[in-house]
């Protein structure tokens, strides 16, 4: 794993990108009470830009209606954006062009939701396999079975005949049988136990390594998120709050939101570790129908001043690889308030 | 509720509209043909032909036509009949009482039985009792009206004399002979259609007993008569009225078969007679009535539904 | 790509496994369909008499030895009546039925998969023929199209229409939410394949229960119509039809109605049980206490 992570900063030979996003915007209509009323929508993902290259694997994490799954859905092409373009794959598909071709494909988190529980697993993994001949068809279906580490006899079953470790390995051989160069996958551990989740996200480092697809992994569980990414984009009310590369998240974080979601990871203590304090955010994000002037964030800051209230931050790199979009980086670590000097980015 | 009240009425409307055009034209393809060659009879020359075309507007586009025809009923005027040479507004208002009273008197007895033998089977469910009614009135639900109307016709000559007589008396002439008559037909109609409501009834109770406010209202020590007839019975109500509106349908299926066994001048009879009277003013005219007395019907049970269940309103 | 029909066999022993017609009542009115399938198949070959031979013995005379169901009016044999009539009962009900399932279900699934105006405008027409009386919309659509077996049973067809397609498009909806319907787009596969593999296969459930309701719906209607002479053409036999024909002999010589009548009321029951254990199997809220009835195990 941290022989991948190396990768990331060898400049030479970089692999080409496999998903450019750039400002999009996906907004949600609401359905007006009376003709009088205003026409007024939801900023589900309001602004999004990122990259990435084949082989590497973009976190993104954030609360529950942040827009990371509208995000997804975007990245896959089930929605189309309001503004902005998303291209995907190593010739710059827009992703609504490429939906359906084979080179996006996505893992979903709730695997007995994701079967059809009236087709066999075969049956199943053989959907992604378009215009092939019967026995290729066959032949690559045993190789996915196989590749996701489940035994041949599993393939005459019905989804509920499967545990639900077997059924998310299951739907992983589906999206990896037609070699898409970009999976997403949203929340794709996030319904199965711990020893389990260690198991499927070993797997998926491993196909990574030996296919090179590059994965969108999508969660509001920090730790899987660092454990898989090699960057990760940090989600606030549909923009990006804070992408930096999976080493920053041990120290270098910078927006008051990210140390904040970083300090509240549950973590084995006696480990070595400098103390965390928890920060404990206040109130409810605000929605996403009526958002603040300022800062998005200014509502639940804790270290919130005036002009954040006023003036919304850009989306500024503060260091190579590493954007934060906040008036004060840094000024929360994850040792408390205001320990770190004001404005300084502590480097990783 | 005046949104929920205007929207209900707007939406019956609309559907009451669409309707009329549509029975309009099926009822111009109940003649094949041009209809006036057929009232002119096989004899007549194109001249009578074309002059009777003219008389009935039959020479106008048929949109134009339609469009006469409802304004014409918007005033009231549901045309006169070619063939029989009355006003069909005139035939209807014969007609419709006749219906409307069989179709009233069934549904009540429908509920009368319906409902309280659905509250015992639901309290008594899975139990002798629960298995000793549902199975006879599936048995019940098996004789059509058609069937079952026979043979109350039969049992009624035969052995009923003097509770039944078969020559149709207003209500408004003679009350007691009035409903003499229409007793059994209202059985013939309304006893097939009681398995229906207990079969809703019995479901929609059982369920209310199995939720938390049951067993709450026991905690409170209430009475036990008291929760399993009042309490869960107005809880259980919004889907047997919703039934309710269905069974208008049944009702006017039931109108066709029993007015007809029973030799009833009804609403259904006038349909049938229409049809094979080729009369396609007459039959457009009583099929509306028949269609918009089922959405009023239904739009009733729509306005009573709040009444019983106020979650509606918020929808 | 596989045809429905190569899918039937894993998919049909699935149901078989599944299947919700349990217990001695249900076991009992499956016998007896088969028994009326076996008479309208046989119907022709086994009757004592041709059933439309006037004077097959004296008019009117009670059940006998050689007319075990008397005879009536015409002195046509009640037996070989009664016997044939089984063939457009069930006829009728089979068309009706499957006619309403295809136009229904294709309705539904297309409205509740596509969405938007076309489900907005498919859900009117559904609402609009809801509207109508079911009677009054079969026995105008007859009207127009003149009466007889084949049109009967299409006007019963259309009036049921709208729950096949009520039924269809509230499952499909229900199907639609969950996840693998994205995940077969994803693979770049079409509406078409996706409402016939994975949306068909998964209402199948409600739909086959459905149909069950309604065989014993249109067999009742069927009936109903040919009674006011809008079936089969005389001098054909049917249920219907032979009880309005006898109605004025009720009084003198009650077999001529009763033997048709029980006949008719004995499928239309059989239906009805295998509909009403069926709907309890559908309805969940019913099916606590009605185990010694259907004697179905829970799933």
């Amino acid at each position: 794993m941290t022989d991948d992570r190396t990768l990331v900063t060898t400049p030479a030979d970089e692999p080409d990108v496999v998903l450019d996003v750039r400002d999009a915007v996906r907004h949600y209509a609401l359905r007006r009470r009376s003709l009088r009323d205003p026409r007024r929508s939801v900023h589900a993902v309001d602004g999004v830009s990122v990259q990435l290259r084949s082989g590497r694997t973009l976190g993104i994490v954030g609360e529950s209606g942040c827009g990371k799954s509208t995000l997804g859905r975007l990245i896959t092409g089930l929605e189309t954006p309001t503004a902005g373009t998303i291209r995907v794959g190593t010739n710059g598909t827009p992703a609504a062009a490429a939906f359906g071709s084979g080179t996006v494909q996505a893992v979903f988190q709730d695997p007995a939701s994701a079967l059809d529980p009236r087709m066999t697993v075969r049956e199943s993994i053989g959907e992604a396999l378009g215009k092939v001949g019967r026995d290729e068809r066959e032949r690559r279906t045993d190789e996915a079975i196989a590749a996701v580490g489940l035994t041949p006899d599993l393939g005459s079953r019905y989804p509920h005949e499967l545990s639900g470790g077997q059924q998310q390995r299951v739907c992983i051989a589906r999206a990896i049988v037609d070699e898409p160069e970009l999976i997403l996958l949203d929340e794709a551990v996030s319904s199965l136990d711990a020893s389990l989740q260690a198991q499927i996200l070993d797997l998926l480092q491993r196909l990574q390594r030996n296919t090179g697809t590059a994965y969108v992994f999508i969660s509001h569980d920090l730790r899987a998120v660092r454990q898989v990414s090699h960057s990760v984009a940090v989600m606030y009310l549909g923009q990006v709050v804070e992408q930096a590369p999976a080493e920053a998240f041990d120290r270098g974080l910078l927006h008051p939101y990210a140390v904040a979601l970083r300090s509240t990871e549950p973590r084995i203590l006696d480990d070595g570790a400098e103390p965390i304090e928890r920060i404990v955010l206040r109130g409810e994000p605000p929605s996403a129908v009526a958002l603040p002037p300022g800062c998005r964030f200014a509502p639940r800051c804790p270290i919130v001043e005036d002009h954040c209230r006023r003036i919304a931050p850009d989306l500024v790199e503060a260091a190579s690889g590493h954007l934060v979009r906040c008036h004060k980086p840094g000024d929360l670590t994850l040792s408390g308030i205001g320990r770190a000097g004001a404005g300084t980015p502590a480097e990783a | 509720m005046l949104l929920y009240l205007s929207k209900k009425l707007a939406g019956a409307f609309g559907v009451l509209l669409v309707l009329s055009a549509l029975i309009f034209f099926a009822g111009r393809g109940l003649v094949p043909g041009n209809p006036a060659a057929v009232i002119a009879g096989s004899k007549a020359s194109p001249e009578t032909i074309a002059a009777i075309e003219h008389q009935l507007g039959l020479d106008q586009p048929i949109y134009r036509q339609y469009l006469d025809w409802l304004t014409a009923a918007f005033r009231g005027d549901l045309g006169t009949s070619p063939i029989s040479s009355q006003a069909n507004i005139d035939v209807i208002a014969q007609q419709a009482p006749v219906s409307l009273e069989l179709s009233l008197m069934g549904l009540l007895i429908a509920v009368v039985i319906g409902i309280p033998v659905g509250v015992i089977a639901a309290n008594r469910s899975g139990s002798g009792t629960d298995l000793g009614i549902r199975v006879p009135l599936l048995i019940v639900f098996a004789f059509p009206a058609f069937v079952s109307g026979s043979a109350a016709l039969y049992l009624a000559t035969h052995y009923l004399t003097n509770l039944y007589s078969a020559s149709y008396i207003p209500f408004s002439d003679n009350a007691i002979a009035n409903l003499q008559t229409m007793l059994l037909p209202a059985l013939a109609v309304g006893i097939p259609t009681a398995p229906l409501v207990t079969q809703m009834t019995r479901s929609s109770m059982i369920e209310v007993l199995s939720q938390p406010f049951i067993a709450t209202a026991h905690t409170n020590g209430i009475a036990e008569w008291r929760i399993k007839y009042v309490y869960a019975l107005r809880a259980a109500l919004p889907p047997v009225l919703t039934l309710i509106g269905f069974i208008f349908g049944l009702l006017v299926g039931g109108l066709f078969i029993v007015e007809e066994i029973f030799s009833l001048p009804g609403l259904g009879r006038g349909v049938l007679d229409s049809i094979s009277n080729r009369d396609f003013s007459q039959v457009t005219a009583q099929a509306i009535v028949m269609a918009a007395a089922f959405i009023l019907g239904n739009l009733l049970v729509d306005l009573a539904l709040p009444f019983v269940d106020r979650r509606i309103l918020r929808k | 790509m596989p045809t429905i029909a190569e899918r039937l066999p894993s998919h049909g022993v699935r149901l078989i496994r599944r299947w919700p017609v349990r217990g001695i009542v249900a076991n009992i009115a499956v016998s007896l369909i088969l028994l009326y399938i076996v008479l309208a198949v046989l119907g022709p070959y086994i009757t004592p008499f041709a059933p439309n031979q006037v004077g097959a013995g004296p008019r009117l005379s009670p059940p006998s030895g050689d007319h075990w169901f008397g005879t009536d009016a015409l002195g046509r044999d009640q037996l070989s009546r009664v016997v044939t009539a089984a063939r457009p009962a069930l006829l009728s009900a089979v068309y009706a039925v499957t006619f309403a399932f295809a136009i229904g279900t294709v309705i539904g699934i297309s409205a509740g998969f596509l969405g938007g105006l076309w489900d907005g405008g498919l859900s009117r027409v559904v609402d609009l023929l809801f509207a109508i009386p079911e009677y009054l919309l079969a026995i105008l659509v007859i009207a127009v199209m003149g009466s007889g077996l084949v049109n009967a049973s299409l006007a019963i067809g259309i009036a049921c229409i709208p729950r096949f397609a009520r039924i269809a498009r509230g499952s499909t909806l229900a199907i639609m939410e969950r996840d693998f319907i994205d995940a077969a787009r994803l693979c770049g596969r079409g509406g078409v394949w996706i409402m016939r593999r994975h949306i068909l296969p998964n209402i199948a459930s409600p739909l086959v229960i459905m149909t069950a309701i309604n065989m014993s719906t249109a067999e009742g209607a069927y009936a109903a119509l040919s009674f006011l002479g809008f079936g089969i053409r005389p001098p054909e036999a049917d249920y219907g039809s032979m009880i309005s024909s006898s109605q004025q002999y009720l009084l003198t010589d009650p077999w001529v109605v009763a033997f048709p009548s029980i006949a008719f009321v004995t499928l239309v029951l059989a239906f009805n049980l295998i509909g009403d254990v069926m709907r309890d199997h559908l309805d969940p809220r019913s099916r606590r206490g009605v185990s010694r009835f259907s004697a179905s195990p829970t799933e």
